[in-house]
């Protein structure tokens, strides 16, 4: 390598890593917007709801089979037209003109990733011993109590690895949101390499930053479990469940 | 309903760009079959550089946006091709697309294959060979039949994500279904954009339900004589 395409490249990292907090932005925002959902989903299919249990599998089947582009363009594409209708119906200017691409981003991203999250706290609920909610009821909770002081602790817990591993994914799923022209990382490498036409080392540059960033989100999680899992040892609880969540790392 | 209408309308026109998607989709999924079993073989072998080379690939293609890698095949290999003297000129979109579906792909089948070889019993392929088995039929006769009724459904699962990957060939000009949905709504001038886009997602859910259909009947098939696994979806 040159020592001009070096120099090339480490010029590249800063404007490409100035929209990192846009990227951030939208992981983050969508991956709460997708936890909610997916804890509705959850409840809803747990609870074996009559109706609504069938329908959201239905939706999470539908959303798991669908390409997020797709998803990404139907949002983007109806839904300004859409809130424009209502909002004139209901009196109110609406202009798709200002439309922020970001918002149709976060909500595309995160409906996507719904099924995931939904799929993901049924598993954990799954892996509580049924036991330890019955063991609640006898020392007179109510379920809510005995659902937050012990199993969702517990779920947490195993939880943890999968829900590090959705994380990157949808960091991963955010690069496409350039498509829809939001100015994110990839939308800034694109723009940066559009004007130097030096096209593959930007996507040289723009690969290595997503890797470290998501090397770092794994460690960080890594972290977070060994701290979980540490806490528990020291109140000196049962250690199993602390293999079961390295278990289902590792076969991850 | 003239929505309806319309979204009929727009389903065999989106049809004709449903072999590209097939082939993509299938030739990806043999190579990477194949370049998953040789990773996982190089990262669970005895040798050191090859092991952690491995795992530095597949930690490269997990950790990177299938965009992005994308992007890196279709500008790169013209390139290195180019150095050698090669000539990418005639060839076509498809092509670089199954290449960087292929690789990513790789890296995901291998972590399936692994987790799903470090749970057979060691003692298996110790009894395949004290009854005189060579190493590579006890690959052939002992380690692969169990390794993929255990893998298939994070196998089919990953090849539902790669169905889904197929539709970002559109950034590089493959006209699958989701660009072929795009120039259509193009074509009308922004007219029906949703439906289309709408007739679009149904038919990769199609697609998705069959493959899954499919992988469920092997499951059972290759599970026959497994009578501790359960047969759920």
């Amino acid at each position: 390598m040159s020592s001009d395409t070096f120099i090339y490249m480490l010029q590249c990292v800063g404007p490409i890593m100035e929209k990192f907090p846009v990227t951030l932005y939208m992981t983050v925002m969508s991956t709460l917007l997708a936890l909610l959902f997916g804890m509705v989903s959850a409840a809803i299919i747990k609870r074996h709801c009559p109706i609504l249990a069938k329908l959201f599998q239905l939706i999470n089947s539908f959303l798991k089979g669908v390409p997020v582009l797709v998803i990404l363009f139907i949002f983007y594409y109806s839904l300004p037209p859409l809130l424009a209708t209502v909002a004139t119906g209901m009196g109110m200017h609406y202009n798709v003109q200002q439309t922020h691409a970001l918002t149709f981003g976060i909500i595309a991203f995160g409906i996507t990733y719904i099924p995931y999250m939904s799929d993901m706290l049924i598993t954990s609920y799954d892996a509580v011993p049924k036991g330890q909610l019955e063991a609640g009821y006898a020392i007179g909770m109510s379920t809510m109590q005995a659902m937050r002081r012990i199993i969702i602790p517990q779920m947490i817990v195993i939880s943890l690895p999968v829900f590090g591993n959705h994380l990157v994914n949808i960091l991963k799923a955010t690069a496409l949101a350039y498509m829809i022209n939001i100015l994110e990382m990839m939308g800034a490498a694109e723009n940066y390499a559009a004007g130097t036409q030096r096209y593959m080392e930007t996507y040289i540059v723009v690969a290595l930053i997503y890797w470290a960033i998501c090397i770092a989100f794994d460690k960080a999680f890594v972290f977070i479990e060994s701290l979980v899992g540490n806490q528990r040892n020291k109140a000196h609880q049962e250690r199993t469940r602390v293999t079961i969540t390295h278990d289902i790392a590792e076969t991850k | 309903m003239k929505s309806v209408d319309f979204m009929l309308n727009q389903v065999p026109l989106l049809m004709k760009s449903l072999p590209v998607t097939l082939e993509i989709l299938v030739l990806s999924v043999i190579i990477a079959l194949i370049l998953g079993i040789l990773l996982t073989y190089a990262k669970i072998g005895s040798n050191k550089w090859l092991s952690s080379l491995a795992s530095l690939y597949i930690s490269f293609m997990r950790g990177t946006p299938m965009l992005v890698q994308l992007l890196l095949v279709f500008v790169g290999l013209p390139l290195l091709l180019g150095s050698m003297g090669l000539s990418t000129d005639s060839w076509n979109t498809i092509i670089y697309a199954i290449i960087a579906f292929s690789l990513n792909e790789a890296a995901f089948f291998s972590e399936i294959f692994r987790a799903a070889f470090r749970a057979i019993d060691k003692g298996q392929i110790e009894a395949g060979e004290s009854i005189g088995l060579t190493s590579w039929q006890i690959f052939w006769i002992v380690i692969l039949p169990q390794t993929a009724a255990r893998a298939l459904p994070n196998t089919t699962n990953m090849i539902i994500e790669l169905l889904k990957n197929t539709s970002l060939g559109l950034a590089i000009g493959v006209t699958d279904i989701l660009a072929q949905a795009k120039q259509l709504s193009s074509l009308n001038y922004g007219v029906g954009q949703s439906e289309i886009f709408i007739v679009a997602a149904l038919m990769y859910w199609m697609l998705s339900v069959i493959l899954t259909t499919i992988s469920h009947h092997i499951y059972i098939r290759l599970n026959r004589f497994n009578s501790h696994y359960q047969f759920s979806k």
